[in-house]
């Protein structure tokens, strides 16, 4: 059966044309992209530390692209960040501002939502500091900073990997990769029932990115840390905060059910 | 059980996934590094295109993000069901459903800088900026009845063929071709009647 000419490709007038090429052209920021990328990349990071049988070349496999992951994050975030700390405002340096560690009752105020809001073009920019950063330079310029400094970025993953830099070299070139690593802990010693050492993964975790962009895992995670402690009155004041900061997230059900569990 | 009759499998996950709150995960059955690789392949193959597809159907801007990360947390946790090569169905048959319940409740605002149908709205000739043609397309798709308006993205937007469409949709193709083609008349009214009272003869051209 034939199928009509599709109006993008001249089966349209120019006008129909030219409004479903906007449509066509439509996409997320950067910041959005590597945001959404992360948490689903955590969570399929989460699903396969505690598989119990994972094949040593999945393993590897896995490990080889995650360690990509990292490396891009790495160098993309150390990059923009730096590009817009010399190009723009002192204020940039937030990110260099790292609170002590807070309880779980004095958690720092996030920024939720900003985040997620408004990436189609002409959208504010996001409160963190280091997404903010990232999109406040030209997409060009970054993809072109980016492609020039791949090499680079992974021999930077490389010599980190060796030196077994920690949440506080993080700090200092703050970037979602390293966030990812940060909560990867937490998440493994969840999955190992250490409850206590995941609540300090995160507490490390708040104190490294304390304007993270995976402000909504980490919250979700000490939520879970907090039920496996037996805190389930702090669980249920931080689950109404996480309703109440990300009221369309996927997890914010799971999270209900779980502090509600008798 | 879908109108063709197969047993809708899609809708199944779905609606378990969202509206079953105790739906989570088992250890037992979490992803193999392997999964776990394929969905982020499927993630950079997949992502920008669905991000925008729940755009043309109307999932207010503020939870498309959302509504990307629980396509795929739908698919990790049913990726065992989907047949391998139907990926690209399974996701964006998720997405149509996903973008279904997050619309209840929801209404997509127009911007307030444009008032489509006053006299402020952009002339033809200032649709040269992508952003102020998006507005309009946007305005014209919310127009468009939602059963035809999801066809006609999957269709005139994201290209896919009418029998993938009617795989994503579980519905027989001519079904699909019907609704693509009342979507596209509709479309083309609006277009034209937007040309006719927005400065341009483009409306007479065809």
């Amino acid at each position: 059966m034939s199928e009509p000419k599709r109006l993008l490709e001249g089966g349209g007038s120019e006008l129909e044309r030219l409004l479903l090429a906007s449509g066509h052209a439509a996409r997320p920021s950067r910041a959005t992209r590597w945001k959404t990328e992360a948490l689903v990349l955590i969570a399929g990071l989460g699903f396969a530390s505690t598989a119990r049988a994972v094949g040593p070349l999945a393993q590897k496999t896995y490990a080889g692209a995650l360690a990509r992951y990292l490396a891009i994050g790495a160098f993309g975030g150390a990059a923009v960040w730096g590009v817009a700390h010399v190009a723009t405002r002192p204020s940039a340096n937030a990110v260099q501002d790292t609170p002590a560690a807070k309880s779980v009752h004095a958690m720092p105020a996030m920024q939720p939502e900003a985040i997620a809001k408004g990436e189609v073009e002409g959208a504010p920019a996001p409160p963190a500091a280091d997404l903010s950063s990232r999109d406040s330079i030209e997409p060009s310029r970054a993809e072109s900073t980016h492609g020039r400094g791949a090499s680079r970025a992974r021999g930077a993953a490389s010599v980190a990997s060796r030196t077994g830099a920690g949440p506080n070299d993080s700090a200092t070139a703050p970037s979602i990769g390293s966030e990812i690593l940060e909560l990867d802990r937490a998440r493994a010693s969840l999955a190992a029932g250490q409850a206590r050492s995941a609540v300090s993964a995160l507490d490390r975790y708040q104190q490294a990115f304390p304007k993270g962009a995976l402000q909504q895992e980490a919250l979700r995670l000490r939520i879970e840390a907090l039920v496996g402690l037996g805190d389930r009155p702090a669980a249920r004041t931080l689950t109404a905060r996480f309703e109440s900061l990300y009221p369309n997230s996927p997890h914010a059900k799971r999270l209900h059910s779980l502090v509600d569990a008798p | 059980v879908a109108p063709n009759g197969k047993y809708d499998m899609t809708s199944w996950m779905v609606e378990r996934s969202l509206l079953d709150p105790q739906l989570s995960i088992p250890q037992s059955t979490r992803l193999s590094g392997s999964a776990a690789l394929e969905i982020h392949r499927l993630f950079k193959e997949r992502y920008h295109g669905l991000w925008r597809f729940l755009r043309s159907v109307g999932v207010p801007p503020d939870s498309i993000d959302d509504a990307v990360q629980q396509v795929f947390l739908v698919y990790a946790e049913r990726h065992a069901a989907v047949t391998k090569g139907s990926e690209g169905s399974f996701l964006f048959g998720t997405a149509v459903r996903i973008a279904h319940v997050v619309k209840r409740g929801h209404r997509r605002e127009t911007p307030a800088d444009v008032e489509l149908a006053g006299s402020s709205a952009p002339s033809v000739d200032e649709l040269a900026d992508q952003k102020r043609a998006r507005q309009v397309l946007d305005w014209m798709l919310d127009q468009i009845e939602p059963d035809q308006r999801t066809v006609f993205a999957l269709y005139e937007i994201e290209g896919l063929t009418l029998p993938e469409i009617a795989d994503v949709l579980q519905i027989p193709v001519g079904t699909a071709t019907s609704r693509l083609r009342r979507g596209r008349e509709r479309f083309s009214g609006l277009v034209n009647r937007y040309a006719l009272t927005h400065g341009t003869n483009e409306g007479k051209s065809r």
